[in-house]
């Protein structure tokens, strides 16, 4: 069941009319916890017990750290590690899969191939994260500790974030599951825009484009000017299917009445890799810089005092290779987390941190040089492996011929038609004191295209890592 | 507070009040343009594989898509089976397009060929939706203004009621392929068309990349495209939502007989064959057996391994010479 389903039509109708139908926070909670489960539970049983499993530890870890806090080390590192061990296990084994075959057709423990496969439960990148954001929170402050089950696991399983996130945190979310919610004809509005942003974003820009962009993926060699529109094109494309899908999520749950995280704040006008996180991926790079980067500064600090160009390029280094393996185990991945590492490292040696606030040529310079920096991460990470990336670099010819230009003509031709569809509804909202008339008139031409879009074969970038 | 607010309301009311003057205004001009891929045919049938096979006076006619286009050389089969022979390889093509050739352009032919050989892929024969999105070409000239079989297993029985009222309702969803088709066309080439250069010419740089350097990676793309969907190898489910008995049906009446080629598939591509698809074939062949219709299978033929390919499961001038030389043996081992 996904959000592109007549299954899941009929299941957000039903739900919604039992959600608001209920009279007590209680009830309202008890049908988002049954929706979540048979939402997830549709997709596969099995991924329903692992969530209520992790959750169920994580939602008893919390309330013993509440209660014994002098063992709240102990505590949190226990749940730190069952989670961690949970995505490693589901999410990593096949990456290491070969290398444990070999390893046990050493020890003569296997005969041949491999009998082992695990299916990655959806969404669990997101969800195991949240639990041990979770946990740290109650360690520094132990009065945080949800006390109510039924409220955490509403916060561990909430349906429109499950696949592919906002990466909610406790201090968000919690709250608003701690009070009954009343509706307003508000909620029904802000679904309906984030909703049809979302659809507009994810079905009419984000698989358009990608038609497009796979056909140079797709060759052997392409040239240097096709690999830029292409990575330019993937910029665009993963922009607007992950924020459609933020959307889509943000709209649903704006329909129970609750917010959900902001993901996106315009990543591509950024002037420093700092800044592009702080405006990519919002829950992520917040969660990262929270629970990975701050940690481990502290930690060096605490451990070798005298190393000060240690805690310049080893948090860097080391939270974007988390981010790295988090999106995926592709090599490619590891390089394109390793590469904004780097990236940090140097800005930051440079003095161009997030104090840096150029102007004029100079920022248009800054802008320009970060947007092509965001251009070559994009194509190290759309690249098919790492391979192939290789292999592109190093063939790489130019492309300055006629049947180059024709196909650029053809691809900036797409791109130009749909892409600017991005910046309406924004620029919509800029529009102060605007009457409903032109809100409506651009749900329903929205709509309307939306549906010639319309198919229920759609698949996420972000709901594979 | 307020459960209702103005502003609120009154966008809601907008939108809705917007999106049903929009629909409004297209559904006449859309119907006027366009048909629905299953609902809205019109009189006209193409008489063209007619006005063949009465030229060349067929006993055989071939069926088939482009897989039959470059796999049979229909010369060389006539040659040695000794028998009159008409290829219909239509790109693209499945159960649908050959149901409606079979029930509208031969079967009405005064003297019909005696044999209808149709050439298939693994389990496309229960499937007659398969690669029809957006391809209404593929069956308008050959269809009636009334096709109520095509209508229920293409449209009734594959859709939710959902999709049937927004068929009915939304005109922008109901011609979904076709302006899908009109608008592809509009954004990918408005710019050079503005540069006073045709579709053909922009394409020609596209075609330049993809037939010099596509090569691995497509075959790579075709590979997943061979996947077979589980939810259509049960045969028992799949067969009466299908139209394979209906064709069986009419070739019965008609006297016709009718041969099933399974077409010859890469040893990789079947590597990934789950084990439905066994049973699936094990149901095709009874059904078929019971109705006395010959099916000859070479997805699996020893002879034809790698070399013998050219684009995904095509084969090439090498595989066609190899694979006409086998049909006609076992064409002629099935003949009455």
């Amino acid at each position: 069941m996904d959000f592109f389903s007549d299954p899941f039509l009929f299941f957000l109708i039903v739900t919604l009319l039992l959600y608001w139908l209920s009279p007590q926070k209680a009830w309202q909670n008890a049908v988002l916890l049954l929706a979540s489960y048979a939402f997830y539970g549709w997709l596969h049983p099995w991924f329903a017990i692992l969530l209520a499993l992790l959750s169920g530890l994580t939602f008893c870890l919390a309330v013993r750290i509440a209660k014994q806090p002098q063992a709240k080390r102990t505590l949190i590192w226990s749940g730190v590690l069952i989670n961690l061990a949970a995505l490693v296990a589901f999410k990593y084994f096949d990456f290491f899969l070969p290398a444990i075959n070999t390893w046990l057709r050493g020890m003569g423990l296997l005969a041949a191939g491999s009998t082992l496969a695990l299916i990655v439960p959806l969404g669990i990148s997101f969800y195991t994260l949240q639990a041990i954001g979770y946990l740290v929170d109650v360690g520094q402050r132990p009065e945080r500790a949800s006390h109510d089950w039924l409220e955490f696991a509403v916060f561990m399983a909430f349906f429109p974030k499950m696949v592919a996130g906002p990466l909610e945190r406790s201090t968000s979310l919690l709250p608003q599951l701690a009070v009954v919610r009343r509706w307003r004809v508000e909620h029904l509005e802000r679904g309906m825009f984030l909703l049809v942003q979302g659809y507009l974003l994810k079905m009419v820009v984000a698989n358009n484009i990608a038609g497009v962009v796979n056909k140079v993926f797709l060759l052997e060699h392409p040239p240097a000017v096709l690999l830029f529109w292409a990575s330019l094109g993937f910029a665009v494309q993963i922009f607007a299917d992950f924020a459609g899908y933020t959307a889509l999520a943000r709209g649903f749950a704006a329909l129970f009445g609750i917010q959900l995280l902001e993901n996106f704040k315009a990543p591509y006008i950024s002037i420093t890799p700092a800044e592009f996180w702080e405006r990519w991926h919002i829950s992520l790079s917040t969660w990262l810089r929270d629970y990975v980067f701050f940690p481990l500064q502290r930690w060096l600090r605490r451990v070798a005092p005298q190393q000060r160009r240690l805690f310049v390029w080893l948090p860097p280094l080391v939270t974007m290779l988390a981010s790295g393996l988090w999106h995926g185990t592709g090599w490619n991945f590891v390089v394109w987390g390793l590469y904004y590492g780097v990236l940090l490292v140097l800005y930051q040696i440079r003095g161009l941190d997030r104090r840096w606030q150029p102007r004029g040529a100079r920022r248009v310079l800054a802008w320009g040089s970060m947007f092509l920096l965001t251009l070559l991460g994009w194509f190290i990470f759309r690249s098919p492996s790492l391979a192939w990336a290789l292999g592109a670099l190093t063939h790489l010819t130019l492309g300055l011929d006629w049947n180059t230009a024709l196909f650029v003509l053809k691809i900036l031709s797409t791109y130009l038609s749909f892409s600017l569809l991005i910046f309406v509804y924004p620029l919509l909202q800029r529009w102060a004191g605007r009457p409903a008339w032109a809100d409506g008139l651009y749900v329903a031409l929205a709509v309307s295209l939306i549906f010639i879009y319309a198919t229920s074969k759609v698949n996420f970038i972000y709901a594979g890592f | 507070m307020r459960v209702f607010s103005k502003m609120a309301v009154r966008r809601i009311a907008w939108a809705l009040v917007f999106l049903i003057l929009i629909q409004a205004v297209l559904q006449p001009a859309l119907a006027a343009r366009y048909q629905h891929y299953v609902l809205d045919n019109d009189a006209s049938i193409d008489a063209q594989i007619a006005e063949q096979l009465q030229a060349d006076q067929a006993q055989v006619l071939l069926l088939g898509n482009s897989f039959l286009g470059e796999g049979v050389d229909a010369e060389q089969l006539a040659t040695l089976t000794g028998q009159r022979i008409t290829k219909a390889a239509i790109p693209g093509s499945t159960t649908p397009t050959w149901y409606l050739l079979l029930k509208n352009v031969i079967a009405p032919m005064p003297t019909p060929p005696h044999r209808v050989v149709i050439f298939f892929v693994d389990s496309h024969l229960t499937w007659p939706d398969y690669n029809l999105d957006g391809n209404f070409h593929l069956i308008k000239p050959y269809a009636t203004p009334q096709e109520p079989l095509l209508a229920q297993q293409l449209f009734y029985l594959r859709s939710s009621w959902v999709e049937q009222a927004v068929t009915e309702f939304l005109p922008t969803y109901r011609f979904r392929h076709q302006l899908q088709r009109k608008l592809y066309w509009l954004s990918s080439y408005w710019l050079g068309m503005s540069m006073g250069l045709d579709a053909e010419t922009v394409d020609h740089g596209e075609n330049v990349w993809s037939s010099s350097d596509l090569r691995d990676r497509q075959l790579e793309t075709i590979s997943q495209m061979a996947q077979w969907p589980v939810e259509h190898l049960n045969f028992a489910d799949e067969l009466p939502r299908s139209l394979l008995p209906a064709m069986v049906q009419i070739a019965k009446e008609e006297h016709i007989e009718l041969v099933f080629v399974r077409l010859p598939r890469r040893r990789d591509y079947r590597q990934g064959q789950p084990v439905a698809l066994e049973e699936y074939m094990r149901a095709l062949r009874a059904y078929l057996a019971a109705n006395q219709v010959p099916l000859l299978e070479f997805d699996a033929t020893p002879e034809l391994d790698e070399s013998y390919f050219g684009v995904g499961d095509h084969l090439n001038a090498r595989g066609e010479a190899v694979f006409t030389q086998l049909l006609a043996t076992a064409l002629q081992a099935t003949a009455p």
